[in-house]
Protein backbone atom coordinates (compact mmCIF):
# COMPACT_ATOMS: atom_id res chain seq x y z
CA UNK A 1 0.00 0.00 0.00
CA UNK A 2 2.75 2.56 0.74
CA UNK A 3 4.03 2.13 -2.82
CA UNK A 4 0.53 2.85 -4.15
CA UNK A 5 0.44 5.95 -1.99
CA UNK A 6 3.75 7.18 -3.38
CA UNK A 7 2.60 6.46 -6.90
CA UNK A 8 -0.61 8.43 -6.42
CA UNK A 9 1.11 11.42 -4.94
CA UNK A 10 3.87 11.50 -7.52
CA UNK A 11 1.32 11.79 -10.33
CA UNK A 12 -0.45 15.04 -9.61
CA UNK A 13 -2.89 16.65 -12.01
CA UNK A 14 -0.90 19.65 -13.15
CA UNK A 15 -1.43 22.80 -15.14
CA UNK A 16 0.77 25.70 -16.07
CA UNK A 17 -0.96 29.05 -15.71
CA UNK A 18 -0.61 32.41 -17.30
CA UNK A 19 -1.06 35.44 -15.05
CA UNK A 20 -4.29 36.71 -16.63
CA UNK A 21 -6.32 33.60 -15.86
CA UNK A 22 -5.04 33.43 -12.29
CA UNK A 23 -6.07 37.07 -11.83
CA UNK A 24 -9.61 36.11 -12.86
CA UNK A 25 -9.48 33.27 -10.33
CA UNK A 26 -8.38 35.73 -7.63
CA UNK A 27 -10.93 38.38 -8.60
CA UNK A 28 -13.78 35.89 -8.34
CA UNK A 29 -12.27 34.02 -5.37
CA UNK A 30 -12.32 30.68 -7.17
CA UNK A 31 -9.13 29.13 -5.77
CA UNK A 32 -11.14 26.23 -4.42
CA UNK A 33 -12.48 25.54 -7.91
CA UNK A 34 -8.92 25.43 -9.24
CA UNK A 35 -7.91 23.11 -6.40
CA UNK A 36 -10.80 20.81 -7.22
CA UNK A 37 -9.53 20.46 -10.80
CA UNK A 38 -5.76 20.39 -10.28
CA UNK A 39 -3.30 19.21 -7.65
CA UNK A 40 -0.61 21.65 -8.64
CA UNK A 41 -0.20 24.78 -10.73
CA UNK A 42 3.19 25.73 -12.16
CA UNK A 43 4.04 29.31 -13.02
CA UNK A 44 7.23 30.73 -14.50
CA UNK A 45 9.27 33.04 -12.29
CA UNK A 46 8.79 35.93 -14.72
CA UNK A 47 5.08 36.05 -13.80
CA UNK A 48 5.76 37.00 -10.17
CA UNK A 49 6.29 40.66 -11.02
CA UNK A 50 2.93 40.68 -12.83
CA UNK A 51 1.08 39.39 -9.76
CA UNK A 52 2.68 42.15 -7.71
CA UNK A 53 1.75 44.75 -10.33
CA UNK A 54 -1.90 43.65 -10.27
CA UNK A 55 -2.35 43.55 -6.50
CA UNK A 56 -2.17 39.78 -6.18
CA UNK A 57 1.27 39.30 -4.65
CA UNK A 58 0.01 38.21 -1.23
CA UNK A 59 -2.52 35.84 -2.82
CA UNK A 60 0.02 34.09 -5.05
CA UNK A 61 2.56 33.95 -2.16
CA UNK A 62 -0.01 32.16 -0.02
CA UNK A 63 -0.55 29.55 -2.73
CA UNK A 64 3.20 29.15 -3.19
CA UNK A 65 3.68 28.73 0.55
CA UNK A 66 1.03 26.03 0.81
CA UNK A 67 2.49 24.13 -2.13
CA UNK A 68 -0.37 24.48 -4.58
CA UNK A 69 1.56 26.84 -6.84
CA UNK A 70 5.14 26.03 -7.80
CA UNK A 71 7.40 28.70 -9.30
CA UNK A 72 9.84 27.49 -11.95
CA UNK A 73 12.93 29.21 -13.22
CA UNK A 74 13.71 28.57 -16.89
CA UNK A 75 17.21 27.71 -18.08
CA UNK A 76 19.01 29.80 -20.70
CA UNK A 77 17.94 27.64 -23.66
CA UNK A 78 14.31 27.75 -22.48
CA UNK A 79 14.51 31.52 -22.05
CA UNK A 80 15.71 31.90 -25.62
CA UNK A 81 12.82 29.75 -26.80
CA UNK A 82 10.41 31.89 -24.74
CA UNK A 83 11.85 35.03 -26.34
CA UNK A 84 11.24 33.55 -29.79
CA UNK A 85 7.65 32.65 -28.85
CA UNK A 86 6.97 36.12 -27.40
CA UNK A 87 8.11 37.68 -30.68
CA UNK A 88 5.75 35.36 -32.55
CA UNK A 89 2.78 36.33 -30.33
CA UNK A 90 3.53 40.03 -30.85
CA UNK A 91 3.27 39.68 -34.63
CA UNK A 92 -0.23 38.16 -34.59
CA UNK A 93 -3.18 40.35 -35.66
CA UNK A 94 -5.08 39.06 -32.59
CA UNK A 95 -2.95 41.18 -30.27
CA UNK A 96 -2.86 44.95 -30.09
CA UNK A 97 0.30 44.86 -28.02
CA UNK A 98 3.17 44.58 -30.48
CA UNK A 99 5.92 44.72 -27.85
CA UNK A 100 7.30 41.19 -27.64
CA UNK A 101 8.65 41.71 -24.11
CA UNK A 102 5.08 42.21 -22.83
CA UNK A 103 4.23 38.68 -24.02
CA UNK A 104 7.32 37.11 -22.49
CA UNK A 105 5.67 35.73 -19.30
CA UNK A 106 3.00 33.80 -21.26
CA UNK A 107 5.75 32.59 -23.62
CA UNK A 108 7.67 31.32 -20.58
CA UNK A 109 4.50 29.54 -19.43
CA UNK A 110 4.32 27.79 -22.82
CA UNK A 111 7.95 26.68 -22.63
CA UNK A 112 7.33 25.42 -19.11
CA UNK A 113 4.29 23.45 -20.29
CA UNK A 114 6.51 21.77 -22.89
CA UNK A 115 8.81 20.24 -20.28
CA UNK A 116 8.74 16.47 -20.64
CA UNK A 117 8.60 15.77 -16.90
CA UNK A 118 5.27 17.61 -16.59
CA UNK A 119 3.54 15.04 -18.84
CA UNK A 120 1.92 17.56 -21.18
CA UNK A 121 0.00 19.60 -18.61
CA UNK A 122 -2.82 21.92 -19.57
CA UNK A 123 -1.95 25.55 -19.99
CA UNK A 124 -4.45 27.98 -18.46
CA UNK A 125 -4.71 30.85 -20.88
CA UNK A 126 -7.34 33.41 -21.89
CA UNK A 127 -5.46 35.72 -24.28
CA UNK A 128 -6.42 34.87 -27.86
CA UNK A 129 -3.05 35.50 -29.51
CA UNK A 130 -1.17 33.43 -26.95
CA UNK A 131 -3.80 30.67 -27.16
CA UNK A 132 -3.29 30.45 -30.91
CA UNK A 133 0.47 30.09 -30.55
CA UNK A 134 0.12 27.56 -27.72
CA UNK A 135 -2.32 25.43 -29.73
CA UNK A 136 -0.12 25.60 -32.83
CA UNK A 137 2.70 24.33 -30.62
CA UNK A 138 0.63 21.30 -29.65
CA UNK A 139 -0.18 22.42 -26.10
CA UNK A 140 -3.49 21.64 -24.39
CA UNK A 141 -5.16 24.96 -23.66
CA UNK A 142 -8.09 25.84 -21.42
CA UNK A 143 -9.42 29.28 -20.50
CA UNK A 144 -11.19 30.52 -17.37
CA UNK A 145 -14.61 30.00 -18.96
CA UNK A 146 -13.61 26.43 -19.86
CA UNK A 147 -12.78 25.72 -16.21
CA UNK A 148 -16.16 27.06 -15.12
CA UNK A 149 -17.95 25.02 -17.80
CA UNK A 150 -16.15 21.87 -16.63
CA UNK A 151 -17.22 22.59 -13.04
CA UNK A 152 -20.81 23.19 -14.13
CA UNK A 153 -20.94 20.01 -16.19
CA UNK A 154 -19.62 18.13 -13.13
CA UNK A 155 -22.46 19.79 -11.16
CA UNK A 156 -20.02 21.61 -8.90
CA UNK A 157 -21.83 24.85 -9.71
CA UNK A 158 -24.99 26.02 -11.46
CA UNK A 159 -25.10 27.95 -14.77
CA UNK A 160 -26.25 30.95 -12.74
CA UNK A 161 -23.11 30.76 -10.61
CA UNK A 162 -20.91 30.52 -13.73
CA UNK A 163 -22.54 33.68 -15.07
CA UNK A 164 -22.20 35.45 -11.72
CA UNK A 165 -18.47 34.59 -11.47
CA UNK A 166 -17.74 35.87 -14.97
CA UNK A 167 -19.71 39.05 -14.30
CA UNK A 168 -17.73 39.58 -11.09
CA UNK A 169 -14.54 39.59 -13.16
CA UNK A 170 -16.12 42.00 -15.63
CA UNK A 171 -17.15 44.34 -12.81
CA UNK A 172 -13.49 44.42 -11.76
CA UNK A 173 -12.33 45.33 -15.26
CA UNK A 174 -11.65 41.98 -16.95
CA UNK A 175 -13.24 42.28 -20.36
CA UNK A 176 -15.05 39.01 -20.96
CA UNK A 177 -17.59 40.04 -23.60
CA UNK A 178 -21.24 40.22 -22.49
CA UNK A 179 -22.35 38.10 -25.46
CA UNK A 180 -19.70 35.50 -24.58
CA UNK A 181 -20.98 35.21 -21.01
CA UNK A 182 -24.63 35.04 -22.11
CA UNK A 183 -23.89 32.40 -24.78
CA UNK A 184 -22.14 30.22 -22.21
CA UNK A 185 -24.94 30.75 -19.68
CA UNK A 186 -27.65 29.85 -22.19
CA UNK A 187 -25.88 26.70 -23.38
CA UNK A 188 -25.14 25.57 -19.83
CA UNK A 189 -28.76 26.15 -18.83
CA UNK A 190 -29.94 23.93 -21.69
CA UNK A 191 -27.59 21.11 -20.65
CA UNK A 192 -27.88 21.53 -16.88
CA UNK A 193 -31.65 21.61 -16.54
CA UNK A 194 -32.45 19.10 -19.26
CA UNK A 195 -30.27 16.34 -17.81
CA UNK B 1 -15.12 39.28 -4.93
CA UNK B 2 -11.59 40.61 -4.58
CA UNK B 3 -11.56 44.34 -5.35
CA UNK B 4 -7.80 44.66 -4.94
CA UNK B 5 -6.87 42.52 -7.96
CA UNK B 6 -6.73 44.51 -11.17
CA UNK B 7 -7.26 42.85 -14.58
CA UNK B 8 -4.36 41.72 -16.68
CA UNK B 9 -3.56 43.51 -19.95
CA UNK B 10 -6.94 45.24 -20.44
CA UNK B 11 -6.06 45.97 -24.07
CA UNK B 12 -5.45 42.29 -24.84
CA UNK B 13 -8.16 40.38 -26.69
CA UNK B 14 -9.54 37.54 -24.59
CA UNK B 15 -11.28 34.37 -25.66
CA UNK B 16 -14.76 35.39 -26.78
CA UNK B 17 -16.15 32.32 -28.51
CA UNK B 18 -18.51 30.24 -26.38
CA UNK B 19 -17.99 27.39 -28.83
CA UNK B 20 -14.26 27.46 -28.16
CA UNK B 21 -14.79 27.66 -24.39
CA UNK B 22 -17.00 24.54 -24.51
CA UNK B 23 -14.41 22.85 -26.71
CA UNK B 24 -11.75 23.71 -24.08
CA UNK B 25 -13.89 22.16 -21.37
CA UNK B 26 -14.76 19.00 -23.33
CA UNK B 27 -11.18 18.35 -24.42
CA UNK B 28 -9.94 18.97 -20.89
CA UNK B 29 -12.50 16.56 -19.44
CA UNK B 30 -11.51 13.84 -21.94
CA UNK B 31 -7.80 14.48 -21.35
CA UNK B 32 -8.13 13.98 -17.60
CA UNK B 33 -10.28 10.87 -18.04
CA UNK B 34 -7.49 9.35 -20.16
CA UNK B 35 -4.93 10.51 -17.57
CA UNK B 36 -6.90 8.86 -14.75
CA UNK B 37 -7.09 5.57 -16.66
CA UNK B 38 -3.36 5.71 -17.40
CA UNK B 39 -2.49 6.30 -13.74
CA UNK B 40 -5.22 3.92 -12.53
CA UNK B 41 -6.83 6.65 -10.48
CA UNK B 42 -10.49 7.22 -9.69
CA UNK B 43 -11.61 10.70 -8.78
CA UNK B 44 -14.09 11.17 -5.97
CA UNK B 45 -15.86 14.32 -4.99
CA UNK B 46 -16.41 14.81 -1.29
CA UNK B 47 -18.08 17.56 0.67
CA UNK B 48 -17.01 18.52 4.17
CA UNK B 49 -18.39 21.21 6.48
CA UNK B 50 -16.50 24.50 6.26
CA UNK B 51 -15.21 24.30 9.84
CA UNK B 52 -13.67 20.87 9.27
CA UNK B 53 -12.33 22.01 5.91
CA UNK B 54 -10.44 24.83 7.64
CA UNK B 55 -8.82 22.28 9.97
CA UNK B 56 -7.89 20.06 7.04
CA UNK B 57 -6.46 23.08 5.23
CA UNK B 58 -4.26 23.96 8.22
CA UNK B 59 -2.99 20.40 8.56
CA UNK B 60 -2.37 20.10 4.82
CA UNK B 61 -0.49 23.38 4.80
CA UNK B 62 1.77 22.18 7.61
CA UNK B 63 2.77 19.27 5.37
CA UNK B 64 3.13 21.36 2.23
CA UNK B 65 0.15 19.61 0.62
CA UNK B 66 -3.14 20.71 -0.85
CA UNK B 67 -6.30 19.58 0.97
CA UNK B 68 -6.96 17.02 -1.79
CA UNK B 69 -3.45 15.57 -1.48
CA UNK B 70 -3.77 15.49 2.31
CA UNK B 71 -7.10 13.63 2.23
CA UNK B 72 -5.69 11.28 -0.41
CA UNK B 73 -2.77 10.46 1.92
CA UNK B 74 -5.08 9.83 4.89
CA UNK B 75 -7.53 7.64 2.97
CA UNK B 76 -4.94 5.51 1.21
CA UNK B 77 -2.97 5.17 4.45
CA UNK B 78 -6.08 4.15 6.40
CA UNK B 79 -7.21 1.47 3.95
CA UNK B 80 -5.15 -1.44 5.35
CA UNK B 81 -6.55 -0.80 8.85
CA UNK B 82 -10.10 -0.37 7.56
CA UNK B 83 -10.05 -3.54 5.48
CA UNK B 84 -8.74 -5.59 8.42
CA UNK B 85 -11.75 -4.73 10.56
CA UNK B 86 -14.16 -7.69 11.02
CA UNK B 87 -17.09 -5.75 9.59
CA UNK B 88 -15.07 -5.06 6.43
CA UNK B 89 -14.57 -8.78 5.65
CA UNK B 90 -16.70 -10.27 2.83
CA UNK B 91 -19.75 -12.03 4.23
CA UNK B 92 -20.23 -15.76 3.70
CA UNK B 93 -23.42 -16.65 1.85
Amino acid sequence: MPSLQRELLSSPKCAVSNTGLMLSVFQSEQIELLKSLYDRIYIPASELAEYAKHGAEALIRELINNGFVVVCELNQIEKEEAKRISEKIATLPLTKDKIAQNHYPEAEAMVLASRAELENPEILLDERAAREVAKAGGLSVIGFAGLLIRACKARQMTPERVREIMLQCVSLGTHYAAVFIEDIYRRLQEEFYES
Amino acid sequence: MNHKVTPHEPEEELLSSAEEAFQDADESQKRWEVWERKHQIKSVRIEVPQAEYAVLQDLAQQQGKTVAQFIQTILVGALPALTSLPQAQPRMQ
